[in-house]
């Protein structure tokens, strides 16, 4: 489990986060909503250690972030960033195989390459192998780099439990592609017991697929719990400034969200910073 | 590039380094035979077997000086400068992310340079030991300890967050190049005519001073650290996706930077005091070997040492024999082929500037 308490962080002097609390369980998909700059992104690096946070501490599996020896973290849980540039030219393949860098010498050549081809498989980047990666499209391109964070947490045997962290994994994805990532994330929850932390800017796909939404607002944590309960007209007004209905359409099994034009003003330079 | 990519395997086999192993050493067999004075491959054997076998041959004092303490030496300095200017110029332009990230361009061969120059006037002056095992010994340590602050005062100046901009890292080079150059013209200024003209000889690059003395020390600080930084080839692999990606896979980041930029440095270092300045060859050799390897350090390092080796074997070759019985400075044919590679690069790689 992912325990992240009373997380703070300061920037230049200025609250940028503040009293974020954040849990993810083995098996949960957990989707971390906001307007830009409410904080998602700075609360995701503090998850992952890239930021030490000013205030609060991060736990996985019950130990803090920092005891963690950083190959056995990275056996544990998977980041992707939003976008990876590669400065050479390199087989796909290859890229997915360098994820399995924290079981070094623990495995054999073939089996790693086994695992790469499969993770590649799961996102649908089967017959990609030999293919350069700058050659890609953007949406191949973050696809292949989840392959190699998949990799990254691959265990036959799991003996603990895994977590990805993910940064908007749909930011270059086309309407089809979205549901298919995110059914492949509620796959790898559902069957290979990962807990998932992702950044997700569609609110629908939040409702439809999230076991818990935490709602971020200029740095504070607004709301947090099941999609129904903080995906509703009042959570995004306060959280978005947007008005929006949310409404069940007979047949399906989520709600759906529909944000009204009309209540949209003109880009509002707002302060989220706390004092 | 993905049509380039069976182009890129068929290449890769005559390009394995049990080939270029191969070819290494026919190369450095030929390079034993080609010179001034053109050697008959019998007579080569019987050095040869007189020196390593101790056998009885009588052969002339003269020729056996030749083989054994002109021509060997110096082919083995070759390779071994060769193969480490290239391994460390490889290990770098992956510590930076970048293919233009050549010991000489970014200026550490010219940081090395500065302090070698201040140790031959040392050495020379105040020791009284140039040309000696402690004359090599100094200008070896000050050599290195100029590459060591310069690469640290680049990679310093041109990154943030783990990422480096190109264009900081060059310019960061033209200055230092500039700085070097005007601290080097200053010590040549007030040096007596022998010291100016050893500096002048030695900074165009030549290999033409190597004897076994030189060897016994170069080839040991340029495999140790070359040894090294081939055992980090996985931990540059994953730099190439910038040192956050590198630090969320595992990576001791910091270990590996400071590894690399400490073993790079200490090989260019090597090279530049034994050598002078070769630039180039750092450049072009892991470009040549990432197109046909691909960019994963372990087949790049290996390659990038074998090829930079077998180049410069050759190179050594044509700048003795080309103007024969005189000279051309190595560094100057180096530059000659290297900056012309070095522009095209540039075109190739304006774009992402």
């Amino acid at each position: 489990m992912i325990e992240a308490n009373h997380i703070g962080v300061r920037k230049s002097g200025r609250w940028i986060l503040r009293k974020a609390d954040v849990q993810v369980r083995a098996g949960e998909l957990v989707a971390l909503i906001g307007a830009n700059g409410a904080g998602k992104s700075t609360l995701l690096k503090a998850v992952a250690g890239e930021i030490t946070p000013d205030e609060g501490a991060v736990a996985i599996n019950g130990r803090a972030l920092a005891a963690w020896p950083g190959a056995d973290l990275a056996q544990v849980r998977g980041v992707l960033s939003q976008s990876v540039e590669l400065p050479f030219s390199m087989p796909v393949l290859d890229l997915v195989e360098m994820g399995r860098y924290p079981y070094q010498g623990q495995e054999a050549a073939a089996h790693t390459k086994a695992i790469a081809r499969n993770c590649l498989q799961q996102v649908g980047l089967q017959g990609y192998e030999e293919r350069d990666v700058r050659t890609l499209s953007g949406g191949e391109q973050q696809r292949a780099q989840l392959a190699r964070v998949l990799a990254q947490v691959h265990r036959d045997q799991p003996s603990q439990e895994r977590f990805l962290l993910l940064d908007e994994p749909t930011a270059s994805q086309d309407i089809a592609q979205k549901q298919q990532l995110l059914s492949l994330l509620r796959k790898l929850a559902d069957e290979a017991g990962l807990g998932i932390l992702t950044i997700l800017h569609d609110l629908n796909l939040a409702m439809q697929y999230a076991d818990r939404v935490v709602l971020l607002r200029g740095g504070h944590l607004l709301k947090s719990g099941p999609p129904e309960t903080v995906l509703t007209p009042e959570g995004i007004a306060q959280g978005f400034g947007v008005k929006a209905r949310v409404v069940h359409p007979p047949g399906e099994v989520h709600p759906h969200i529909l944000t009204c034009p009309t209540a949209v003003g003109l880009f509002q330079n707002e302060e989220t910073a706390i004092p | 590039m993905i049509r380039s990519l069976p182009k890129y395997h068929s290449l890769s086999r005559l390009l394995s380094p049990p080939m270029l192993t191969l070819l290494l050493a026919i190369s450095a067999l030929c390079a034993l035979l080609i010179g001034a004075y053109s050697l008959p491959v019998q007579q080569v054997g019987l050095v040869m077997g007189e020196q390593l076998l101790g056998l009885e041959a009588g052969l002339p004092q003269t020729l056996s000086y030749l083989v054994w303490d002109i021509r060997l030496p110096r082919i083995l300095l070759s390779v071994f400068v060769g193969g480490g200017l290239a391994i460390a110029g490889a290990a770098v332009q992956g510590l930076f992310r970048n293919p233009l990230a050549d010991p000489a361009l970014i200026g550490v061969t010219s940081g090395a340079m500065v302090f070698a120059v201040a140790g031959i006037l040392f050495s020379a002056s105040v020791l009284g030991v140039i040309g000696s095992w402690l004359g090599y010994a100094t200008v070896t340590v000050m050599a290195f300890t100029g590459s060591l602050l310069t690469t640290f005062l680049v990679y310093w100046l041109a990154s943030s967050k783990g990422y480096t901009s190109v264009l900081t890292m060059l310019l960061a080079g033209v200055a230092i190049t500039a700085l070097g150059g005007a601290l080097t013209g200053l010590m040549t200024y007030f040096s007596d005519e022998d010291e100016l003209r050893d500096i002048t000889f030695w900074t165009l690059g030549s290999l033409g001073g190597a004897n076994w003395q030189m060897l016994a020390l170069l080839v040991p600080l340029v495999l140790l650290p070359a040894i090294i930084l081939w055992r980090q080839s996985s931990q540059l692999d994953l730099l190439l996706l910038g040192e956050r990606e590198a630090a969320y896979t595992g990576v001791n980041t910091q270990r590996t930077k400071w590894i690399v930029i400490g073993c790079a440095a200490l090989i260019v270092g090597v090279c530049v005091a034994v050598s002078g300045v070769i630039a180039f060859v750092a450049l072009v050799v892991p470009h040549l070997v990432r197109l046909i390897q691909g960019p994963r350090h372990r087949s790049l390092l290996l390659g990038s040492a074998l090829l930079g080796g077998l180049l410069m074997v050759w190179a050594d070759t044509a700048a003795r024999t080309l103007i024969a019985p005189a000279e051309l400075p190595i560094g100057i044919l180096t530059a000659l082929l290297g900056a012309p590679f070095f522009i095209w690069l540039l075109l190739k790689t304006k774009r992402s500037l």
